[in-house]
């Protein structure tokens, strides 16, 4: 199979990426005899075999299930094992549309990495593209080379074990004719100067160096200028996601409605309190001396907050078992729990954003290089 | 292949882009023989600059012609080797700004009148360079100001004089510059560049795909879906009216034939039913055909080849046959998306666009209880751009705002009767989603790891089934 081709149905030697909830995705290959064992129970890949993706299978259990995914660029950056940081869909996604790679399109890539946004080239580019990636670090190079070839992408994409800041960027005899380059290097601007060799030189060919640092970006920009880059522009890209949610309408009348109701309450209590008192006070007063003694011990002690959290307590058993009464809905804490959403009650149509986000990955540096051409001679066009 | 459309250079006929100093930009073509006028920043013949690599700029001279340029800003930026844009500049420059009086107009001795009557003098950009020596020399307080405010100054008039300008291809994202800066950004929704790349990806366009396409920025989708596959794969685009509407491609390098073969229209009633859409058109006897006259045997094998055409749109959609869905409309979403999901093969992703959030708030409600879909989520990204002047790196201060907003997810085949087996106690699934922030902040750390997201307790709710 190729990751970047759909295919319908599922068979042996397939790459399925397994959904088993929003936060986790695991990739396997299909093989005969094999089981995938979750915390919701066990899956054999045999029970796979034939399936459409997209289906969802169930344990034999009934108990769990999970999705059977086509792999896609986006949902491999969200499932592959990462070995460094990666590029991210959003700033790959405004990669792709700023560099115009499309179908067809050459590209040069260093370092691979994980090979993420490797897998975003190739699919943009297609079967008539090309695709050159380079990583320095030998055993993220074998395992890069061996997840392209896994994920059917060799005839789209030469990957090389090369540091190209030291060995420039050409392999063997082919033309590489690069006509975007993004470069994902600690030093993109020792990389620069061994470009010239590999880009078109009978087209624009536009370049992304992907950087953390400003220093970086100021060194990459001033190799930029040097070797005949222009229009080099800095972006930097922020990307949210949105949850949306619902927020109770609540409205001051309700409150004050709430307030009443406390207040005719208290005024039931204390009726309801007089009664009971004189009771009370029988029963407790021996009790209270008790505790008085043991309080005017700890006030010389520990202060006054021992004498607080004492009274508290007693102010606590007075009160009726309101726990077992039902008041129906109260938005103020005691009462039923409304679930967000819950028919009956107006709501706003609200959003958040995620707990974490992320605030900076890197600087994105642009730049084009325009070939010279000469196309006339004496005034005549070639 | 057909309609492949890579510019490389520039040649006859091509629709193009002009970018002029001022960032102002200009669709054109490329007609033989032409001249092409920029307004105040000259006229030049289209013949001389056919034949050069897309992303040339040229400065013109007297008589329309124009010479190369490295770059439309060579010899103007201040990280640029020098200065020789404007030569003739030795001026005395402050140590900072304390002398400097904002006397507005008083400052400056030259008038617009006469600024005016020295752009007659010539159509070449040597005037420009004149008009900012003498915009100089006639500036009071020049000598006032610091050498990065002269700099700044001088920058400034030279967009504004410079009779140059940059020949670029028609790139999507060129296109959708153009409008989005010097057209009506309304015309395309509001949508931004990066926000075209997010639904681009999260669609998984790519060559070979049939894809279902809403499209009501007047062809900008079809445009970028269609440059990216380049030739190979089919779009199926709904529309509301009679026609689709594809305004934008009159000034693109696209025929009506290249259309057609690639873009498949089908409207809204007819992909509702498609059933009752079906032409009930009997081709005719190959006799019959042939004793046709030419005229009608032309008039007839083009109507075959539309009913041909509307009838296999139409299997494709009684198929369920899509692999992707861009919705790019005004249309609520919330009305008409949960109708579509059914027609996406399986493990397909959709992108849908709307410039306002709220619109995909109500969608997202609904498709987060709908099991058909996974991950259904809004992604927002806006880009910022910087200053690269070495020791003064900052955001640039103002740009446009607005840009849209993409939801995606996947569409999936639900089973009757699944269960989930993750619901737990509450008190379990606050303990689980504490240890997964810490889990989330260990892994953060190590690999800024997006996976390890908290499960929060509404997140719950909603996918597990019943």
């Amino acid at each position: 199979m190729s990751i970047i081709q759909y295919k319908d149905i599922i068979e042996e030697g397939d790459l399925v990426l397994i959904y088993i909830n929003r936060s986790q995705l695991k990739p396997i290959t299909i093989r005969k005899g094999d089981v995938l064992n979750t915390r919701f129970g066990s899956f054999p890949h045999d029970s796979m075999i034939g399936l459409s993706y997209g289906s969802q299978i169930l344990t034999s259990k009934g108990r769990g299930f999970v999705y059977l995914l086509h792999p896609t660029p986006e949902l491999w950056t969200l499932s592959l094992p990462h070995r460094t940081q990666i590029v991210y869909t959003p700033d790959s996604s405004y990669i792709l549309q700023k560099l115009d790679v499309v179908a067809g399109s050459r590209v040069i890539e260093a370092g691979t990495g994980s090979g993420s946004f490797t897998h975003a080239f190739a699919r943009n580019i297609g079967e008539t593209g090309k695709l050159f990636t380079y990583e320095f670090h030998e055993a993220r190079y074998i395992q890069a080379k061996k997840e392209f070839s896994e994920h059917g992408l060799d005839k789209v994409l030469t990957c090389t074990h090369r540091d190209v800041c030291k060995d420039g960027f050409v392999v063997g005899k082919e033309q590489i004719n690069g006509d975007a380059v993004f470069l994902d290097l600690p030093a993109p601007w020792e990389a620069i100067p061994h470009l010239e060799k590999v880009i078109a030189k009978d087209r624009r060919v536009g370049i992304c160096c992907f950087s953390p640092c400003v220093e970086q970006v100021m060194k990459t920009v001033e190799a930029l200028n040097e070797n005949g880059w222009t229009k080099v522009e800095m972006t930097e890209v922020s990307a949210l996601t949105w949850e949306s949610r619902k927020e109770m309408v609540r409205e001051v009348g309700d409150a004050i409605k709430r307030l009443k109701d406390v207040k005719r309450r208290q005024r039931e209590g204390i009726e309801q309190l007089k009664k009971l008192k004189k009771k009370e006070e029988e029963e407790r007063e021996e009790e209270e001396e008790e505790e008085e003694e043991e309080e005017e011990e700890k006030k010389k002690k520990d202060g006054e907050i021992e004498v607080e959290h004492a009274s508290k307590k007693r102010k606590y058993e007075k009160q009726p078992k309101e726990k077992d009464r039902d008041r129906g809905y109260n938005p103020f804490g005691k009462g039923r729990r409304v679930a967000e959403g819950e028919e009956d009650f107006e709501w706003f149509d609200v959003s958040k954003n995620e707990r974490e986000i992320k605030t900076h990955t890197s600087y994105l540096t642009f730049a084009v290089f325009v070939p010279q051409l000469t196309p006339r001679e004496n005034g005549e066009i070639k | 292949m057909s309609s492949v459309h890579r510019q490389e250079v520039i040649g006859y006929d091509d629709w193009a882009i002009l970018t002029l100093p001022s960032s102002a930009t200009k669709i054109i073509q490329m007609r033989r023989g032409g001249t092409i006028s920029l307004g105040k920043f000259g006229v030049f013949k289209v013949d001389n600059i056919v034949g050069y690599a897309y992303g040339q700029s040229f400065e013109v001279l007297e008589d329309k012609e124009v010479q190369p340029m490295k770059s439309i800003s060579y010899g103007m930026e201040d990280n640029s080797e020098s200065r020789e844009a404007t030569p003739g500049l030795d001026f005395q420059s402050s140590e900072d700004n304390r002398d400097l009086l904002d006397r507005g107009s008083e400052n400056q001795k030259i008038t617009a009148e006469e600024i005016e009557k020295m752009k007659k003098e010539g159509s070449g950009n040597e005037v420009a360079n004149k008009i900012i020596e003498k915009i100089i020399q006639g500036h009071g307080s020049f000598d006032k100001k610091t050498i990065y405010s002269q700099e700044k100054y001088l920058t400034r008039k030279q967009k504004k004089f410079t009779r140059r300008f940059t020949v670029n291809s028609l790139t999507t994202s060129n296109l959708l510059n153009h409008i989005r800066k010097d057209r009506d950004p309304e015309r395309i929704l509001g949508l931004s560049e990066e926000t075209l790349g997010l639904i681009m990806s999260h669609a998984n366009v790519m060559p070979g795909g049939n894809y279902l396409v809403m499209d009501e920025t007047g062809g900008l989708i079809v445009y970028s879906m269609l440059e990216r596959m380049q030739g190979n794969g089919s779009i199926t685009l709904l529309h509301e009216n009679d026609q689709p509407k594809l305004a934008l491609f009159r000034h693109t390098n696209y025929t009506e034939e290249e259309l057609s073969e690639m873009v498949k229209p089908i409207s809204l009633l007819e992909f509702i039913d498609p059933k009752g859409s079906r032409s009930s058109f009997v081709p005719l006897p190959e006799e019959v055909v042939d004793g046709m006259s030419e005229m009608r045997k032309t008039r007839y094998l083009r109507r075959v080849k539309r009913v041909r055409q509307v009838n296999a749109t139409l299997d494709m959609v009684e198929g369920n046959s899509f692999d992707g869905l861009v919705y790019v409309s005004t249309i609520n979403p919330v009305t008409f998306v949960p109708d579509i999901i059914d027609r996406l093969k399986g493990s397909r992703s959709f992108s849908i666009y709307s410039q306002y959030k709220e619109v995909l708030l109500g969608l997202n409600h609904i498709l987060l209880r709908d099991k058909r879909v996974l991950l259904p989520n809004i992604y927002e990204s806006r880009v910022r751009k910087f200053q690269t002047i070495p020791g003064k790196v900052h955001p640039l201060m103002t740009s446009i705002g607005g840009g849209g907003y993409v939801m995606s997810g996947i569409k999936v085949f639900p089973k009757e009767g699944a269960v989930a087996s993750g619901r737990r106690s509450k008190k379990r699934r606050a303990e689980e989603a504490e240890a997964a922030v810490k889990l989330q902040k260990v892994e953060g750390e190590e690999d800024g790891d997006e996976n390890a997201k908290p499960q929060g307790e509404v997140e719950e709710d909603y996918t597990t089934s019943d």
